[in-house]
Protein backbone atom coordinates (compact mmCIF):
# COMPACT_ATOMS: atom_id res chain seq x y z
CA UNK A 1 0.00 0.00 0.00
CA UNK A 2 2.19 2.39 -1.37
CA UNK A 3 -0.17 5.76 -0.07
CA UNK A 4 -0.25 4.59 3.36
CA UNK A 5 3.88 3.82 3.41
CA UNK A 6 4.17 7.19 2.21
CA UNK A 7 1.60 9.08 4.82
CA UNK A 8 2.73 11.05 7.28
CA UNK A 9 3.26 9.62 10.68
CA UNK A 10 -0.35 11.94 11.67
CA UNK A 11 -2.96 9.66 9.56
CA UNK A 12 -0.86 6.64 10.33
CA UNK A 13 -1.19 7.82 13.97
CA UNK A 14 -4.58 8.34 13.95
CA UNK A 15 -5.42 4.53 12.44
CA UNK A 16 -3.72 2.68 15.11
CA UNK A 17 -5.43 4.81 17.74
CA UNK A 18 -8.55 2.76 15.85
CA UNK A 19 -6.70 -0.59 16.16
CA UNK A 20 -5.16 -0.29 12.69
CA UNK A 21 -2.71 -3.10 12.32
CA UNK A 22 -1.35 -2.52 9.34
CA UNK A 23 -0.88 1.16 10.33
CA UNK A 24 0.96 0.55 13.44
CA UNK A 25 3.21 -1.92 11.57
CA UNK A 26 4.31 0.82 9.44
CA UNK A 27 5.54 3.28 12.35
CA UNK A 28 7.19 0.09 13.50
CA UNK A 29 8.82 -0.27 10.25
CA UNK A 30 9.63 3.44 10.10
CA UNK A 31 11.08 4.14 13.58
CA UNK A 32 12.32 0.24 14.62
CA UNK A 33 16.24 1.03 13.23
CA UNK A 34 16.11 4.22 15.16
CA UNK A 35 14.64 2.81 18.45
CA UNK A 36 17.13 0.75 18.70
CA UNK A 37 19.74 2.92 17.73
CA UNK A 38 18.67 5.26 20.64
CA UNK A 39 18.30 2.61 23.02
CA UNK A 40 21.62 1.25 22.30
CA UNK A 41 23.32 4.25 22.84
CA UNK A 42 22.09 4.46 26.59
CA UNK A 43 21.95 0.86 27.35
CA UNK A 44 25.44 0.17 25.57
CA UNK A 45 24.35 -3.36 25.66
CA UNK A 46 22.53 -4.96 22.36
CA UNK A 47 20.19 -7.15 24.25
CA UNK A 48 19.05 -4.10 25.97
CA UNK A 49 18.85 -1.79 23.36
CA UNK A 50 16.40 -4.45 21.75
CA UNK A 51 14.16 -5.24 24.49
CA UNK A 52 14.04 -1.04 25.17
CA UNK A 53 12.81 -0.77 21.70
CA UNK A 54 10.04 -3.33 21.51
CA UNK A 55 9.04 -2.29 24.69
CA UNK A 56 8.80 1.22 23.81
CA UNK A 57 6.82 0.61 20.99
CA UNK A 58 4.12 -1.32 22.83
CA UNK A 59 4.29 0.94 25.85
CA UNK A 60 3.58 4.25 22.62
CA UNK A 61 0.97 2.29 21.53
CA UNK A 62 -1.06 1.53 24.65
CA UNK A 63 -0.25 5.42 25.45
CA UNK A 64 -1.16 6.63 21.87
CA UNK A 65 -4.29 8.82 22.89
CA UNK A 66 -1.53 10.93 25.18
CA UNK A 67 0.48 11.88 21.93
CA UNK A 68 -1.08 15.39 21.39
CA UNK A 69 0.83 15.90 17.90
CA UNK A 70 0.36 12.78 16.04
CA UNK A 71 3.01 14.27 13.21
CA UNK A 72 5.38 14.44 15.57
CA UNK A 73 5.27 10.70 16.83
CA UNK A 74 8.90 10.07 15.90
CA UNK A 75 9.99 12.29 18.69
CA UNK A 76 7.35 11.44 21.44
CA UNK A 77 8.54 7.68 20.81
CA UNK A 78 12.06 8.11 21.08
CA UNK A 79 11.63 10.34 24.55
CA UNK A 80 9.47 6.74 25.82
CA UNK A 81 12.87 4.65 23.96
CA UNK A 82 15.31 6.69 26.22
CA UNK A 83 12.90 6.50 29.24
CA UNK A 84 12.53 2.53 28.96
CA UNK A 85 16.53 2.40 28.32
CA UNK A 86 16.98 4.17 31.31
CA UNK A 87 14.73 2.15 33.69
CA UNK A 88 15.92 -1.09 31.96
CA UNK A 89 19.76 0.76 32.45
CA UNK A 90 18.77 0.66 36.36
CA UNK A 91 17.64 -2.89 36.39
CA UNK A 92 19.98 -4.06 34.96
CA UNK A 93 22.71 -2.38 37.61
CA UNK A 94 21.83 -4.91 40.38
CA UNK A 95 22.69 -8.03 37.92
CA UNK A 96 25.79 -8.54 35.70
CA UNK A 97 24.86 -8.19 32.16
CA UNK A 98 25.44 -11.35 29.69
CA UNK A 99 28.49 -10.28 27.11
CA UNK A 100 26.94 -9.70 23.98
CA UNK A 101 27.37 -12.60 21.22
CA UNK A 102 29.67 -11.25 19.25
CA UNK A 103 28.78 -13.52 15.83
CA UNK A 104 25.55 -15.24 15.76
CA UNK A 105 25.52 -15.34 11.98
CA UNK A 106 26.98 -18.36 10.26
CA UNK A 107 29.19 -18.56 7.15
CA UNK A 108 27.19 -15.43 4.66
CA UNK A 109 30.81 -12.97 4.34
CA UNK A 110 33.37 -16.09 5.12
CA UNK A 111 34.66 -15.97 8.84
CA UNK A 112 37.78 -13.83 8.56
CA UNK A 113 35.32 -11.28 7.09
CA UNK A 114 33.24 -11.76 10.00
CA UNK A 115 35.93 -11.76 12.62
CA UNK A 116 36.80 -8.25 11.36
CA UNK A 117 33.20 -7.04 12.08
CA UNK A 118 32.92 -8.78 15.24
CA UNK A 119 36.04 -7.10 16.35
CA UNK A 120 35.07 -3.87 14.94
CA UNK A 121 31.29 -3.73 16.41
CA UNK A 122 33.50 -4.50 19.49
CA UNK A 123 35.75 -1.30 19.11
CA UNK A 124 32.93 0.84 17.64
CA UNK A 125 30.90 -0.46 20.98
CA UNK A 126 33.54 0.40 23.31
CA UNK A 127 34.31 3.70 22.01
CA UNK A 128 30.83 4.79 21.54
CA UNK A 129 30.43 3.58 25.87
CA UNK A 130 33.06 6.29 26.25
CA UNK A 131 31.28 9.28 24.87
CA UNK A 132 28.69 10.82 27.14
CA UNK A 133 25.24 9.98 26.58
CA UNK A 134 23.86 13.10 24.24
CA UNK A 135 26.90 12.61 22.21
CA UNK A 136 25.79 8.84 21.78
CA UNK A 137 22.91 9.65 20.57
CA UNK A 138 23.86 12.50 18.29
CA UNK A 139 25.84 10.39 16.71
CA UNK A 140 24.08 7.33 16.44
CA UNK A 141 20.97 9.53 14.84
CA UNK A 142 23.66 11.24 12.62
CA UNK A 143 26.04 8.45 11.36
CA UNK A 144 24.09 5.21 11.96
CA UNK A 145 20.15 6.14 11.08
CA UNK A 146 21.29 9.47 9.03
CA UNK A 147 19.25 11.59 10.78
CA UNK A 148 19.82 15.81 9.83
CA UNK A 149 21.01 18.16 12.34
CA UNK A 150 17.52 19.84 12.66
CA UNK A 151 15.84 16.26 13.05
CA UNK A 152 17.87 15.40 15.87
CA UNK A 153 17.84 19.08 17.38
CA UNK A 154 13.75 18.71 17.70
CA UNK A 155 13.98 15.21 19.12
CA UNK A 156 16.48 16.66 21.80
CA UNK A 157 14.76 19.69 21.99
CA UNK A 158 18.13 21.76 21.50
CA UNK A 159 19.54 24.15 19.24
CA UNK A 160 20.41 23.08 15.79
CA UNK A 161 24.31 24.43 17.02
CA UNK A 162 24.24 22.95 20.20
CA UNK A 163 24.11 19.55 18.00
CA UNK A 164 26.29 20.22 15.65
CA UNK A 165 28.94 20.79 18.50
CA UNK A 166 27.68 17.58 20.13
CA UNK A 167 28.96 15.90 16.61
CA UNK A 168 31.63 17.24 16.57
CA UNK A 169 33.26 16.55 19.97
CA UNK A 170 31.19 12.94 19.83
CA UNK A 171 33.08 12.15 16.04
CA UNK A 172 36.66 13.81 17.52
CA UNK A 173 35.97 11.30 20.68
CA UNK A 174 35.72 8.10 18.78
CA UNK A 175 38.43 8.68 16.32
CA UNK A 176 40.83 9.19 19.44
CA UNK A 177 39.33 5.92 21.22
CA UNK A 178 39.01 3.87 17.60
CA UNK A 179 42.31 5.07 15.96
CA UNK A 180 43.74 2.24 14.54
CA UNK A 181 40.60 0.41 13.77
CA UNK A 182 38.73 2.77 12.10
CA UNK A 183 41.03 3.55 9.73
CA UNK A 184 41.41 -0.60 9.39
CA UNK A 185 37.71 -0.54 8.61
CA UNK A 186 37.28 2.12 6.02
CA UNK A 187 40.21 0.38 3.92
CA UNK A 188 38.34 -2.54 3.91
CA UNK A 189 35.13 -1.41 3.11
CA UNK A 190 36.30 0.70 0.29
CA UNK B 1 26.04 13.64 -0.94
CA UNK B 2 28.00 11.18 1.81
CA UNK B 3 29.32 13.27 4.43
CA UNK B 4 32.91 12.86 4.74
CA UNK B 5 33.63 13.49 8.84
CA UNK B 6 31.11 10.38 9.28
CA UNK B 7 32.22 7.67 11.33
CA UNK B 8 31.10 4.25 9.70
CA UNK B 9 28.84 3.32 12.35
CA UNK B 10 27.05 0.17 10.42
CA UNK B 11 28.83 -2.50 12.07
CA UNK B 12 26.54 -1.85 14.69
CA UNK B 13 23.30 -2.46 12.95
CA UNK B 14 22.48 -5.68 13.73
CA UNK B 15 21.18 -7.00 10.61
CA UNK B 16 24.83 -7.39 9.83
CA UNK B 17 25.83 -10.22 12.01
CA UNK B 18 22.20 -11.24 11.94
CA UNK B 19 20.60 -11.54 8.45
CA UNK B 20 16.37 -11.36 8.87
CA UNK B 21 17.03 -9.33 12.21
CA UNK B 22 14.17 -6.37 11.03
CA UNK B 23 11.69 -8.46 9.83
CA UNK B 24 11.82 -10.85 13.37
CA UNK B 25 11.91 -7.01 15.14
CA UNK B 26 9.16 -6.04 13.87
CA UNK B 27 7.10 -9.32 13.79
CA UNK B 28 7.56 -9.38 17.94
CA UNK B 29 6.56 -6.36 17.94
CA UNK B 30 3.37 -6.91 16.41
CA UNK B 31 3.08 -9.75 18.34
CA UNK B 32 3.61 -8.09 21.46
CA UNK B 33 1.23 -5.25 20.42
CA UNK B 34 -1.93 -7.89 19.11
CA UNK B 35 -3.80 -7.67 22.10
CA UNK B 36 -3.67 -3.43 22.49
CA UNK B 37 -4.60 -3.79 19.08
CA UNK B 38 -7.62 -5.84 19.48
CA UNK B 39 -8.66 -3.83 22.46
CA UNK B 40 -8.84 -0.78 20.40
CA UNK B 41 -10.56 -2.13 17.63
CA UNK B 42 -13.41 -3.10 19.51
CA UNK B 43 -13.54 0.47 21.46
CA UNK B 44 -13.70 1.93 17.92
CA UNK B 45 -16.38 5.06 17.98
CA UNK B 46 -20.12 3.47 15.68
CA UNK B 47 -22.01 6.10 13.60
CA UNK B 48 -25.57 6.92 14.60
CA UNK B 49 -26.35 4.91 11.15
CA UNK B 50 -24.19 2.15 12.43
CA UNK B 51 -26.58 2.12 15.98
CA UNK B 52 -29.91 2.48 13.67
CA UNK B 53 -28.69 -0.73 11.45
CA UNK B 54 -27.89 -2.80 14.22
CA UNK B 55 -31.78 -1.96 16.12
CA UNK B 56 -33.02 -2.44 12.39
CA UNK B 57 -31.60 -5.52 12.30
CA UNK B 58 -32.75 -7.27 16.15
CA UNK B 59 -36.56 -5.34 15.44
CA UNK B 60 -37.61 -5.30 12.45
CA UNK B 61 -37.79 -9.46 12.64
CA UNK B 62 -39.18 -9.19 15.52
CA UNK B 63 -42.13 -6.98 14.25
CA UNK B 64 -42.68 -9.13 11.61
CA UNK B 65 -43.06 -12.32 13.94
CA UNK B 66 -45.61 -10.01 16.64
CA UNK B 67 -47.14 -8.72 13.82
CA UNK B 68 -48.21 -12.39 12.65
CA UNK B 69 -48.88 -13.64 15.88
CA UNK B 70 -51.23 -11.08 16.86
CA UNK B 71 -53.21 -12.10 13.30
CA UNK B 72 -54.18 -15.34 15.46
CA UNK B 73 -53.77 -14.49 18.83
CA UNK B 74 -55.77 -11.27 19.23
CA UNK B 75 -59.94 -11.91 19.69
CA UNK B 76 -62.20 -11.42 16.50
CA UNK B 77 -64.62 -7.99 16.87
CA UNK B 78 -67.94 -8.79 18.04
CA UNK B 79 -70.32 -8.62 14.80
CA UNK B 80 -72.33 -5.30 14.26
CA UNK B 81 -75.83 -7.00 14.34
CA UNK B 82 -75.07 -7.75 18.29
CA UNK B 83 -73.91 -4.32 19.48
CA UNK B 84 -77.29 -2.86 17.94
CA UNK B 85 -79.46 -5.41 19.52
CA UNK B 86 -77.12 -4.23 22.81
CA UNK B 87 -78.41 -0.45 22.23
CA UNK B 88 -82.25 -1.38 21.34
CA UNK B 89 -82.23 -3.30 25.10
CA UNK B 90 -81.00 -0.24 26.84
CA UNK B 91 -83.61 1.64 25.00
CA UNK B 92 -86.16 -0.18 26.09
CA UNK B 93 -85.12 -0.34 29.60
CA UNK B 94 -85.14 3.21 30.05
CA UNK B 95 -88.66 3.86 28.36
CA UNK B 96 -90.22 0.34 29.96
CA UNK B 97 -92.30 2.11 32.16
CA UNK B 98 -93.51 4.77 30.09
CA UNK B 99 -95.02 2.96 28.11
CA UNK B 100 -97.25 0.79 30.54
CA UNK B 101 -98.93 3.87 31.95
CA UNK B 102 -101.63 5.48 29.81
CA UNK B 103 -100.85 9.08 28.83
CA UNK B 104 -103.83 10.73 30.46
CA UNK B 105 -103.24 9.23 33.25
CA UNK B 106 -99.58 10.45 33.30
CA UNK B 107 -100.80 13.56 32.31
CA UNK B 108 -103.53 13.43 35.12
CA UNK B 109 -101.02 12.91 38.28
CA UNK B 110 -98.75 15.45 36.38
CA UNK B 111 -101.49 18.06 36.67
CA UNK B 112 -102.86 16.95 40.16
CA UNK B 113 -103.70 19.88 42.64
CA UNK B 114 -102.37 22.71 40.35
CA UNK B 115 -105.97 23.30 38.94
CA UNK B 116 -109.16 23.86 41.38
CA UNK B 117 -111.84 21.08 40.93
CA UNK B 118 -114.36 23.74 40.23
CA UNK B 119 -117.78 21.21 38.94
CA UNK B 120 -120.29 23.30 37.30
CA UNK B 121 -123.16 23.86 39.27
CA UNK B 122 -126.48 23.69 37.22
CA UNK B 123 -129.67 24.72 38.93
CA UNK B 124 -132.72 22.31 38.41
CA UNK B 125 -131.02 20.02 37.89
Amino acid sequence: MVGAAAAGDGPLVRRAREGDREAFGLLVERYMRTAYAVALSVTKSHEDAEDAAQEAFVVALERLDDCRSPEKFGGWLLTIVRNRARNLLRRETIRATEPVPESASTGRPGPDREAERSELRSHLRGAIGELPEVQRVVVMLHDLEGWKHREIADHLGLPAGTVRSHLHHARKGLRRLLGAALEKSSETSV
Amino acid sequence: MRDPHRIPLDALDPETWEPGYWVRFRRKVMDRAALELARRGRRRPVTVSQVVGSWARALVPAAVVAAAASIFLLPAPPATGASEARLAGIEELLTGELEELPIPVVLASEGAGDEPTAEPEIEGF
